[in-house]
């Protein structure tokens, strides 16, 4: 097989559409939220849970995480929009936990071994997904599915009413909008798209662990996002692109992957606040103004 | 006369719409998102067959 | 990817070479030995980069490349997550033509390769992870288990102390499924040969402090605290118990999963009295020593563990089923290994179970006080031998499913 390694891709297309989720509540709605990775986690654990035990189609496997997601999205949610800023981030971040430990102990999991072997099987009863090339499509279908949703959701009004409140949220509310609905909403739509990533990727890998609920990877998205440009449509995915091959890099290097991440967070916070994304696109409007 | 509605809160508190805009600047107009939306797909989907002969990814 | 241009001139050129030479089976003319294990964190001195060299080792002195056999390596960091081992395993065998993993400590990522592994046909030659799945529900024919597991670990530890005269029993137990399953199993166990267990207490994992775990331990009068816990939190728990006297007060510290490695860090005035189950030490006989002088000499004088045993076994074994078929096929250089006696200098002569598991004997160890050691990795006495066929969970037990 030539060219580039489609696994590899599928990785970095979930984290992808992981990211633009998570860019979605903090790049339109301008929330913080430090515990992303439990969307992920229990789409992938549930998913993965479904096909695996239940024996249900990969589609089905993956709706059914994606729901579970957003059900915790909407908990979660409903809790953390009455605080904001750095409020909002720990709530969220407590949640994460709360549902890491959730599920380091129930037995469904399968503690730290995770679930394994989960069957890819057929989608619809006829793309055979155990063919590398066919999931391969399949991901990339759903990753620009999630991908044009979240571009259609920031350009219709209601993203339009996220952006007025995230630059002024009480003069919003004197407008008359209801805030607290709509974060709420922000809220719920990421965590739905983040589970749709989540759950493919436990199809992909057929492998749903603790590492995609672990607070590491809330951190691992904030990073992805930042160094791809916050609040541009296309900043997430050259981020995760980045971050994703970082690793795949250096993945003999083991925990230097961390340092190295880290370093380019502070070099991204303190030269290139928009990121790479953001700065090439001040660039471009510099150069055209 | 009627008590203000708590959730209204006091014009004079409201500060002026940010002027920092931008992060909104910085989203691609309808035209680069399309150019820039195809090329990605198409470079994605042609991924796994680029005869590349040097990438190491 | 990787090697594009070069995989398709090798392929070529092993379809020039098909009815020629004596390697004619063994795909690409390469024998790729991957190893998969922990380089950076805590399983780095048990297994990690000694797995490479143990590896190496076993090449050499099968001198297989002396005839027209050729041999690489690959090896990589799994930093204990699964969907990265699984990620590197896949991609080793997908595009970097590796034809067997050997090695894989973690549980979780060891069943991750294991399920891989059998479906692209590769082998997969386990040392270093622990889970009994590996040979019972998660078996398959490309798999073989070689040094140790958790049954093994609960069933030598519980029923030889047991037997022994340490009758009562205290757990430690760290409170997550790894955790759990060692405390049943050994519960299990020390329960059948006529023991009782006086009490237990959950401890989270990675736990600082365990003061009141341990001071519990104390009062309940236990003869044994059995530690149903790994890497640091054992350490952790065996430091402190050592703060609090309880080895000096005369109960005994049963650990679960310990490796030699671990008591050179720890140091004899802390870990001795300590009581664990092994299937591997260096200074068992003349072959042994000889194999940790050089194994010593190239890893920074770490002396080998049983991972690194089982890896010079697995590999060992490996080569000679691969020379004799002339083939790198994995499924069925999996099945002539299990069909073929194994006779290594480390282990003797043993064999491979229809379910994947190697048997041998396991030594039951003692740790010895820092009077009578004679110096660094002088550590074990050993206090029992259960014998191979007493040592190991039955096939019939395993619920494997090639065996039914």
């Amino acid at each position: 097989m030539g060219g580039v390694y489609p696994v590899f891709i599928m990785k970095a297309l979930c984290f992808a559409l992981f990211a633009c989720a998570f860019n979605l509540l903090i790049g339109f709605g301008g929330l913080l939220s430090f515990g992303h990775a439990m969307f992920l986690g229990t789409a992938g654990y549930v998913s993965a849970h479904a096909a695996k035990v239940w024996g249900l189609p990969p589609e089905v496997a993956i709706l059914a995480g994606t729901l579970a997601s957003t059900a915790l999205g909407a908990l979660t949610g409903a809790l953390a929009i009455r605080r904001q800023g750095i409020y909002f981030a720990m709530i969220t971040l407590a949640m994460a936990q709360m549902i890491f430990f959730f599920y380091l102990q129930t037995p469904f999991t399968g503690g730290e071994d995770g679930i394994q072997s989960v069957p890819r099987g057929r989608m619809f009863g006829v793309l055979d997904l155990s063919n590398v090339l066919v999931m391969y499509y399949v991901v990339l279908a759903i990753f620009l599915a999630g991908f044009l949703a979240i571009r259609r959701i920031i350009h219709s009004p209601f993203g339009q009413v996220l952006k007025a409140i995230r630059e002024n949220e009480p003069r919003a509310i004197s407008l008359g909008y209801d805030a607290d609905r709509y974060k709420l909403i922000a809220f719920v739509l990421s965590a739905a798209l983040s589970g749709v990533a989540g759950a493919t990727k436990a199809i992909v890998f057929q492998l749903a662990s603790l590492t995609d609920v672990q607070w590491q990877m809330s951190g691992e998205v904030v990073l992805m996002t930042l160094l791809g440009g916050m609040g541009t449509v296309f900043g997430p995915v050259v981020g995760a692109f980045t971050i994703i091959s970082l690793e795949h890099f250096l993945a003999d290097r083991g925990q230097w992957v961390t340092v190295i991440t880290g370093a380019i967070f502070v070099v991204c916070v303190l030269a290139f606040r928009r990121g790479i994304v953001g700065e090439l696109a001040a660039w471009w409007a510099k150069r055209r103004g | 006369m009627v008590a203000p509605d708590p959730a209204t809160p006091d014009p004079a508190a409201l500060e002026p719409v940010s002027p920092e805009v931008e992060v909104l600047a910085a989203d691609p107009t309808v035209r680069t998102f399309r150019i820039a939306t195809i090329a990605m797909v198409a470079a994605l989907a042609l991924a796994p067959w680029a005869a590349c002969t040097r990438c190491s990814l | 990817m990787k090697h594009f241009k070069r995989g398709l001139l090798s392929l070529a050129v092993a379809a020039a070479f098909a009815t020629g030479a004596a390697q004619a089976q063994v795909s690409d003319n390469v024998i790729k030995i991957g190893v998969l294990s922990d380089m950076s964190s805590l399983y780095t001195d048990l297994a990690g980069a000694g797995s490479v060299i143990a590896a190496r080792m076993a090449v050499e002195d099968s001198g297989i490349e002396k005839r027209g056999y050729k041999v690489e390596f690959v090896s990589a960091d799994h930093q204990n997550k699964p969907d990265i081992g699984s990620g590197i395993a896949r991609q080793w065998y997908d595009t970097d033509k590796v034809d067997v993993i050997v090695d894989t400590p973690n549980s979780g990522v060891a069943l991750a390769v294991n399920q891989i592994t059998k479906d692209k046909g590769k082998a997969f030659l386990v040392s270093g992870a622990a889970s009994s799945d590996l040979t019972g529900k998660a078996c398959t024919p490309n798999t073989i288990h070689w040094t140790y597991d958790t049954y093994m670990l609960a069933n030598g530890t519980g029923k030889a102390l047991t037997k022994a005269g340490g009758d009562s029993w205290f757990f430690l137990t760290a409170d997550y499924a790894f955790g759990h399953a060692l405390e049943r199993d050994t519960e299990a166990v020390v329960l059948k040969n006529g023991g009782k267990v006086v009490g237990k207490v959950r401890a989270p994992l990675n736990t600082q402090d365990f003061s009141s775990f341990l001071l519990q331990a104390q009062a309940s009068k236990a003869k044994i605290i059995g530690l149903a816990n790994a890497g640091g939190d054992t350490t952790n728990s065996i430091k402190q118990a050592a703060e609090f006297g309880i080895v000096k007060g005369g109960q005994n510290l049963a650990g679960m999963l310990m490796f030699i490695t671990d008591i050179h860090s720890l140091g004899l005035p802390i870990a001795q009295g300590l009581v664990f189950t092994t299937t591997f030490y260096w200074d068992l006989n003349d072959q042994t020593r000889a194999f940790a002088k050089r194994f010593a000499a190239q890893d920074k004088g770490i002396h080998p563990t049983m991972v690194h045993a089982g890896v010079y076994l697995g590999a060992d074994h490996y080569l000679k089923a691969v020379e004799a078929l002339k083939s790198d096929d994995g499924t069925k250089v999996i099945a002539r290994m299990k069909a073929m006696p194994t006779d290594d200098p480390l282990f003797g002569k043993g064999s491979v179970r229809a379910d994947g598991r190697k048997i041998h004997p396991a030594y039951l160890v003692e740790v010895k006080k820092p009077s009578e050691s004679k110096g660094p990795w002088d550590y074990y006495k050993v206090r029992a031998t259960i014998p191979a066929d007493q040592a190991f969970r039955p096939m019939a037990d395993g619920g494997c499913p090639l065996v039914k």
